[in-house]
């Protein structure tokens, strides 16, 4: 009927319909937890099993990687490096403080001018004193357990800090809305302490929120991303982080 | 230079070997060079720290965690692709290279051997999977977990099984 050399060309043409049978491919969570043994024998074994379904992710997991580039012309590295070091530089732009001047007089311009320089100082010294942040800062977020090697420790956040923080996750799914909660961890019963609703997620794959840490005393948070969809909310992700003087 | 400077000027000497790597899995070559920078963003925006030896595992893994998700998302695309309709099939070429008959007795032979496999021990069906997947015998063994000598052992008793299975179906 079939020999042994013909059985990979069989096994891969029904391939498709097999995985259409057992359904999507185990999660990142189920394969980081099974490659570091963390799961129990009969869990690790369903895991293994669904993802036998799916060779081209063990291999993703297993591959060794190339000892060389064989892919690149070395004038398409040099573009991809040059395109690569402009998108590390790129920032979102600043929003305009100042409408459009208009034309006016010299001598109202030097005294508006005078005006407004006066107006900046004071409050930059106000700001000093208070120890207020001065600006806001970026921090793109990885996941618990999702930001490689050595990064087990908590995202660190300073206190007294404006932060865009730009948590980033992949969902399986898309849900019709997604939440992000503050909590304060490290405690007996962590508690909510602020919750973002209806987060939009970014075509960049990240969720962000503004979050000043001018009133958080120092210590462990969690920021927990949820999709939410019919009521229910599903934990996506978890964030730790912890807030510590500068 | 600040902080993504630094950590991109010691990556830059892997770019290359990470677009080589996403080839491997069947992405166009501008797909593996998007995946790549994604890849390069992502670590060198990361808060982490990493020198010498270490950069380049931080990299590798950041670049599995990548192929693992864009691999899904082909998954997910396949899933949720709309069957063309026979009507819109109709209008198109036949490029088949295979007689009817021959069609039908390939299909019928990647039937049994997928039933033939479900039918195997369950400590013997993932590696075999992957074994008829063509995978190597270090990547089952690391994919799954095992030793290769398990592997081995395991593809070597499920291999005797196959062969009895086929003996006993044929007619």
């Amino acid at each position: 009927m079939i020999n042994e050399s013909e059985w990979p060309k069989a096994y891969r043409d029904g391939l498709e319909d097999a995985q259409r049978r057992v359904g999507p491919p185990p999660t990142d969570e189920q394969l980081e937890r099974l490659q570091r043994g963390e799961l129990p024998q009969d869990e690790a074994d369903r895991i293994r099993e669904r993802l036998s379904y799916y060779p081209e992710l063990a291999r993703a997991i297993a591959m060794p990687f190339p000892e060389e580039n064989t892919a690149l012309a070395p004038e398409e590295l040099e573009a991809d490096i040059a395109a690569l070091r402009k998108k590390l530089h790129e920032q979102p732009e600043a929003p305009a403080v100042f409408p459009a001047p208009r034309e006016r007089s010299h001598a109202l311009s030097i005294a508006a001018a005078i005006l407004v320089s006066i107006a900046i100082a004071g409050i930059a010294i106000w700001i000093v004193r208070r120890g207020e942040p001065r600006g806001s800062v970026t921090r793109v977020l990885y996941a618990d357990g999702h930001r490689g090697a050595g990064a087990q420790m908590p995202i660190q956040l300073s206190t007294a800090t404006d932060y865009l923080l730009q948590p980033v996750f992949r969902p399986e799914r898309p849900y019709a809305q997604y939440r992000l909660d503050l909590l304060q961890a490290g405690t007996a019963s962590p508690r909510v302490i602020r919750s973002y609703q209806d987060v939009q997620r970014q075509a960049n794959g990240t969720y962000p929120i503004p979050l000043t840490t001018a009133r958080l005393t120092p210590g462990l948070y969690e920021l927990v991303l949820y999709g939410v969809e019919g009521g229910a909310a599903n934990r996506l992700a978890v964030y730790t982080m912890r807030v510590s003087a500068p | 230079m600040n902080d993504g400077d630094a950590k991109l000027e010691r990556l830059l000497p892997y770019y290359g070997r990470i677009v080589t790597f996403f080839t491997a899995f069947g992405f166009s070559r501008e797909d593996a060079r998007d995946l790549t920078q994604d890849v390069f963003l992502r670590v060198c925006r990361s808060v982490d720290e990493y020198r010498g030896d270490a950069a380049w595992a931080y990299l590798q893994q950041a670049a599995r965690r990548v192929a693992i998700n864009a691999i899904r998302d082909r998954h997910a695309l396949k899933r949720n692709a709309v069957i063309e309709s026979d009507d819109a099939l109709a209008g198109l070429p036949d490029d088949r290279t295979t007689s009817p008959d021959r069609a039908v007795e390939e299909r019928e032979a990647s039937e049994w051997l997928h039933r033939a496999v479900d039918r195997l021990d369950d400590n013997q069906r993932p590696p075999m999977r992957l074994y008829l997947a063509e995978l190597s015998y270090e990547e089952i063994a690391s994919s799954l977990g095992l030793t290769v000598s398990a592997v081995k052992s395991r593809l070597n008793q499920a291999r005797k099984r196959l062969q009895e299975m086929l003996r006993e179906d044929e007619p």
